[in-house]
């Protein structure tokens, strides 16, 4: 497995998760108090950044872990470079997410043209950008098995 | 050219000219009028909706002058869709970033707003240079 497969497989795992303690957070804070007084800044710029130092840190534990079993089993470990199928299946899951942030952008202006308030508009960027880089993640995972 | 290299100049053209003149009109009111009292919404919704209805009759007039057969995507059109978005996805990602650090610190909706869709039409013209300078190029 190379390094972007690996980090792809934490990325699956990782935006879900991250998503559901945020939407978790402050659902918990949204249902004791208005939204436009609960504080959600705070807990979105933690999630965004736990996100990626989640994902760097995931997809190296993975790759240590991957080569101490290997070495388990007595069997030299190997890491696999990144190569032109890598950088394709890459493209292509990125090319199926934009369609996906093209629909989620006109649907936030649709909401700030509404006037709700700031947090849904923070929330619900935050939620489509997730849910497109998740998909753009399951489209790799299955190119990666399937081919493109 | 192709009907796919043609027909995304349609595209560009709905994107690039509906919102150039959104931002000009925009520009002049911002002149005069506070932001808070601008109506924008009206104006920003026929701006998308002209650009689709543009965009439509655009490509259905690159379809009608393209001989019967030939609209088919080939490989060398596939792969420039692909390269293409996948870059707009990137420019797109980094400039929502804007609206939504506009948002989180409570800026009025007028910027979010507009801002947001600055970024969109930015990257749908955006896009289109990109994939008739793949298609020119190569990759």
């Amino acid at each position: 497995m190379t390094m972007e497969q690996r980090s792809v497989w934490v990325q699956v795992f990782v935006y879900p998760i991250a998503l559901l303690v945020y939407l978790a957070v402050v659902g918990a804070r949204a249902s004791a108090a208005p939204v436009s007084e609960i504080s959600w800044v705070v807990p979105m710029i933690w999630t965004i950044g736990v996100m990626i130092i989640a994902i760097i840190l995931g997809t190296i534990a993975t790759a240590i872990a991957a080569a101490a079993g290997a070495e388990i089993r007595g069997e030299k470990a190997e890491f696999e470079d990144g190569d032109i199928r890598d950088q394709e299946i890459e493209r292509y899951g990125d090319y199926r997410a934009r369609h996906f942030t093209a629909l989620g952008a006109l649907a936030v202006i649709v909401l700030a043209m509404a006037h709700v308030d700031h947090f849904w508009i923070a929330t619900s960027m935050f939620v489509t950008g997730t849910i497109a880089a998740e998909y753009g993640c399951i489209i790799r995972i299955r190119a990666y098995r399937q081919g493109l | 050219m192709s009907f796919h290299e043609k027909s995304q100049w349609a595209y560009a053209f709905a994107a690039f000219v509906t919102a150039a003149v959104y931002f000009a009109w925009l520009g002049t009111q911002l002149g005069d009028t506070p932001a808070a009292d601008i109506d924008y919404r009206g104006a920003l919704l026929w701006t998308i909706g002209i650009s689709m209805v543009i965009h439509a009759l655009g490509t259905g007039f690159v379809r009608g002058a393209t001989p019967k057969g030939e609209d088919k995507p080939d490989l060398r059109d596939r792969d420039v869709n692909r390269r293409g978005d996948a870059l707009s996805f990137y420019v797109f990602s980094a400039l929502a970033a804007g609206p939504l650090v506009l948002a989180l610190v409570d800026a009025p909706m007028f910027w979010v707003a507009n801002v947001l869709f600055a970024a969109f039409a930015f990257t749908a013209v955006f896009g289109v240079v990109a994939k008739s300078v793949l298609y020119r190029k190569g990759f």
